[in-house]
């Protein structure tokens, strides 16, 4: 079996695309409590994109924008990034360079403009309030107005060091107070429909559900514990390979952990069958094994992650956050370039 | 309450088991009662009497990775030797030997655990 299963890609679309996605990697690393900020903000970009009207390739481009919205992010003290508590003004100051970095880290792309527009201006408020310009109204570029309330509605809906995730009835006052002031009236309304709907990113409907599978109750209690506290993550559990099997042909489930070894059959074999209903559902193996061996066994079967023990919760969420990453994101039937 | 002095005689690393559950002690007492309930020990007892390798395996691994997620360090340590004894072909004559000392660091272990 090949390595991964996956065809290199060829043509230059997919290979931006990864490119993209790579970058917006690199953001969501640095901030430790924020894993996928950026995805989940292009999520929710592009769905107001698309829900106000625009067209396929439009929603692409929030698409984009969305993903590299803080990259400017990449020249603000790490310390600062990551810091839990109020900051100071000093501190304050230089997370909001991040808007002007980003600007000119994006201003690069020739073929929109609007990608490095979002990225300066996604912090504007419709009142003038904002930063880094104080813009006003529709002087603030319409695709920063689109991103600023996915923005907004992620950092309220994450959990952070320093709080829970908020209720999203709350979320959605605080955006309805918000109309004319930070937010764009017309697309604070659309995106309130959104919410009201369940579309949005964060909400139960699309919480990841991750699907343990081991024999041993005591190692799937701690995991639970560990990726119960992730609320961007729905935990669900069976203790044998066949239950597995079956629970997978349901479509339900975004992400696998499985125990290498079980009493009817092991982890290897279950994930052999799996990959037969679902080609594409990634897996992570749990073992306490740290041998060559078995790791090379799981390079063979196209696992690139494994988790061994004794687990330790940071380490269990990266995994499961840069396993969930690693789908493609982007719809290759857009096009990217302007004939 | 759990007893930290006999948790340290059975070679138990509270802090770090409970690090496990998130400073959730009563997530990390009930644990500890499933693993006084889990017959994986009792299992890996019987295969190594009958000789077969390849359930003793199984039953070894399935403790060291619990042991190892609820702190037991000893346990752990002592049963990774008889883990690695008993993989491939396995060597029975050093498994028993190994065995020993699993045996040895599994009552004290549910020893310091008894009152749970």
């Amino acid at each position: 079996m090949k390595n991964s299963g996956i065809s290199k890609p060829t043509d230059y679309k997919t290979i931006l695309n990864e490119v993209i996605a790579a970058l917006a990697r690199i953001i969501d690393v640095r901030d430790t409590y924020t894993s996928n900020h950026s995805i989940r903000v292009a999520e929710g970009s592009s769905m107001l994109a698309s829900r106000l009207g625009y067209s396929k390739k439009e929603t692409e481009l929030v698409y984009r924008a969305g993903i590299l919205h803080d990259i400017g992010k990449i020249g603000v003290p790490e310390e600062i990034i990551n810091k839990q508590g109020n900051l100071s003004k000093e501190e304050f100051e230089s997370i909001k360079i991040h808007t002007v970095l980003g600007y000119h880290i994006l201003s690069g792309i020739s073929w929109d403009p609007r990608i490095a527009e979002a990225a300066k201006y996604h912090h504007e408020k419709y009142n003038g309030t904002g930063y880094p310009n104080g813009l006003t109204g529709n002087n603030i570029p319409e695709i920063a107005r689109i991103i600023a309330l996915a923005d907004a509605y992620d950092a309220m809906s994450s959990t952070r060091p320093y709080r829970t995730a908020m209720p999203l009835k709350y979320i959605k006052e605080e955006i309805e107070k918000n109309l004319g002031k930070q937010f764009d009236p017309v697309f604070g309304k659309a995106f309130i429909e959104l919410l009201d709907e369940g579309k949005l990113p964060g909400t139960k409907k699309h919480q990841k559900k991750i699907l343990i599978v081991d024999d041993e109750p005591i190692n799937v209690e701690i995991l639970k514990k560990m990726i119960s506290a992730d609320h961007s993550l729905d935990v669900f559990y069976c203790s044998t390979g066949n239950d597995a099997i079956n629970l997978v042909k349901t479509g339900y489930f975004d992400l696998l952990l499985l125990d290498i070894y079980m009493p009817d059959m092991n982890g290897f074999e279950v994930y052999r069958q799996i990959k037969k209903i679902n080609e594409n559902i990634p897996a992570i193996f749990l073992t306490a094994d740290k041998t060559k061996n078995t790791i090379d066994t799981a390079n063979e079967f196209g696992v690139v992650e494994y988790l061994t023990k004794p687990y330790a919760q940071e380490i269990v969420l990266a995994v499961i956050h840069a396993m969930l990453s690693k789908k493609p994101h982007l719809n290759n039937d857009y096009e990217i370039i302007e004939e | 309450m759990l007893d930290n002095e006999a948790f340290k005689i059975a070679g138990i690393d509270y802090e770090n088991g409970l690090e496990r559950c998130l400073g959730d002690e009563s997530l990390y007492t009930r644990l500890l009662g499933m693993f006084k309930d889990d017959n994986a020990f009792e299992r890996l007892t019987t295969a190594l009497d009958r000789g077969d390798i390849t359930d003793a395996f199984e039953c070894a691994h399935a403790l060291k990775g619990v042991a190892v997620n609820l702190g037991m360090n000893t346990l752990f340590e002592a049963d990774s030797e008889l883990v690695n004894a008993l993989r491939g072909d396995g060597d029975l004559n050093k498994a028993r030997e190994l065995y020993t000392s699993v045996k040895e660091s599994y009552s004290k272990v549910m020893d310091a655990l008894k009152y749970i």
